[in-house]
């Protein structure tokens, strides 16, 4: 059976890169999704990781997250994780990522983002 | 023996009157293979309890104030023989919920340990390169699947994916997947040929590595580490259904 595998989308949306996660994130997939937001981090100085429609992530996935993080702080832009799932929460806070990565949005706000230039 | 589709084994509890008690009564009543026949306080009462009910496991705490030396058990041993005896020693359970639950998990296993016969058992051999890590996934998901346990699958893939990744990433060759489960505790065992232990390091928010241990150390009521007398090693995670995670 072939392992299913991972597909991003990157959209410019309101200035913010926005990469859209579909599938599995892993061993055998991190090092590309590690790729695929550092190339993100390129056109915005605001990132946007979206992973409602990730199926799965472990350690692996999660250090590729932690890296492309670090970067965009590092050249003073940000990266959030967007509609992570409860499973995902479950495992930042395990991890002690939950407020590294995620930034909870207060419902207005989420609204904004929709319509409005962010800086 | 009873009625071949519910078959039910009857406990005897023997605690103090505490919290913890309480809320061990509370999860093996709760158990549909479990029936408790009845909770006393002291070991006089469990004596004479075991004499009426001839309970299949009489589970007690060590810690009574009243229990002496090993006259108790030869007590029970006299007047109920078939009576299995579980100690356990409740002062050494962390107070929290998942220590609560990983006593409680443990003590369900071995209370049922000898009453239900056939494990459930599957083998695959894991290339070593990191597509055996979803490999490995699909794998545990088609046989928990197979098994009806599949509202164990996000928390079994999660822990095969991080068994195996290290697995691959640490140890030359193939490995080799094991998945049993026995009284209602789904294992996951990794082998491979390498000398080389787990090694649970330290974990700060920044660092980029040394995760998925303390995921697997979360996600699962007890794992380890086992010493094949072949030099290999077989890391291994339990999981039990009621540790059914979203």
């Amino acid at each position: 059976m072939e392992p299913v595998s991972l597909v991003t989308r990157t959209d410019i949306v309101d200035g913010s890169a926005v990469v859209s996660v579909t599938g599995d994130v892993d061993l055998v997939s991190a090092a590309h999704l590690r790729t695929v937001l550092e190339d993100a981090l390129e056109l915005s100085s605001h990132l946007i990781v979206d992973v409602a429609e990730m199926t799965f992530i472990d350690s692996s996935g999660l250090s590729a997250l932690v890296h492309v993080h670090r970067q965009a702080a590092d050249r003073g832009a940000r990266m959030t994780v967007r509609h992570p799932s409860p499973m995902l929460m479950r495992l930042l806070s395990i991890t002690r990522l939950a407020t590294v990565l995620v930034v909870h949005d207060g419902e207005p706000q989420a609204d904004d983002r929709r319509g409005r230039a962010e800086h | 023996m009873t009625d071949a589709a519910a078959p039910s084994t009857s406990v005897l509890l023997v605690h103090a009157a505490d919290a913890q008690s309480a809320t061990l009564r509370n999860a093996l009543s709760a158990r549909p293979e479990l029936d408790v026949v009845d909770e006393v306080l002291t070991t006089r009462e469990a004596i004479a309890a075991a004499e009426r009910l001839q309970p299949r496991v009489l589970v007690m705490d060590v810690g009574l104030d009243d229990l002496v030396g090993q006259g108790v058990l030869r007590s029970v041993r006299r007047v109920a023989p078939d009576t299995r005896v579980v100690l356990h020693a409740k002062t050494t359970v962390v107070d929290d919920r998942t220590g609560i639950r990983l006593w409680i998990a443990q003590l369900v296993g071995v209370i049922l340990d000898p009453v239900r016969p056939a494990a459930l058992a599957a083998r695959l051999e894991v290339p070593g390169e990191p597509l055996g890590v979803p490999m490995a996934r699909t794998f545990v998901s088609e046989v928990l699947d197979q098994w009806d346990l599949d509202g164990l699958v996000p928390a079994a893939g999660l822990l095969v994916s991080e068994l195996v990744a290290n697995a691959v990433q640490h140890v030359p060759g193939p490995c080799a997947l094991e998945l049993t489960c026995r009284a209602d505790v789904l294992r996951i065992a990794v082998s491979d040929s390498g000398p080389g232990m787990p090694d649970l390091r330290v974990m700060t928010p920044s660092s980029e590595r040394g995760r998925g241990l303390h995921i697997v150390s979360a996600f699962a009521t007890t794992w380890g580490v086992d010493q094949l007398p072949d030099g290999h090693k077989k890391v291994w995670a339990e999981l039990d259904p009621a540790e059914v995670h979203p």
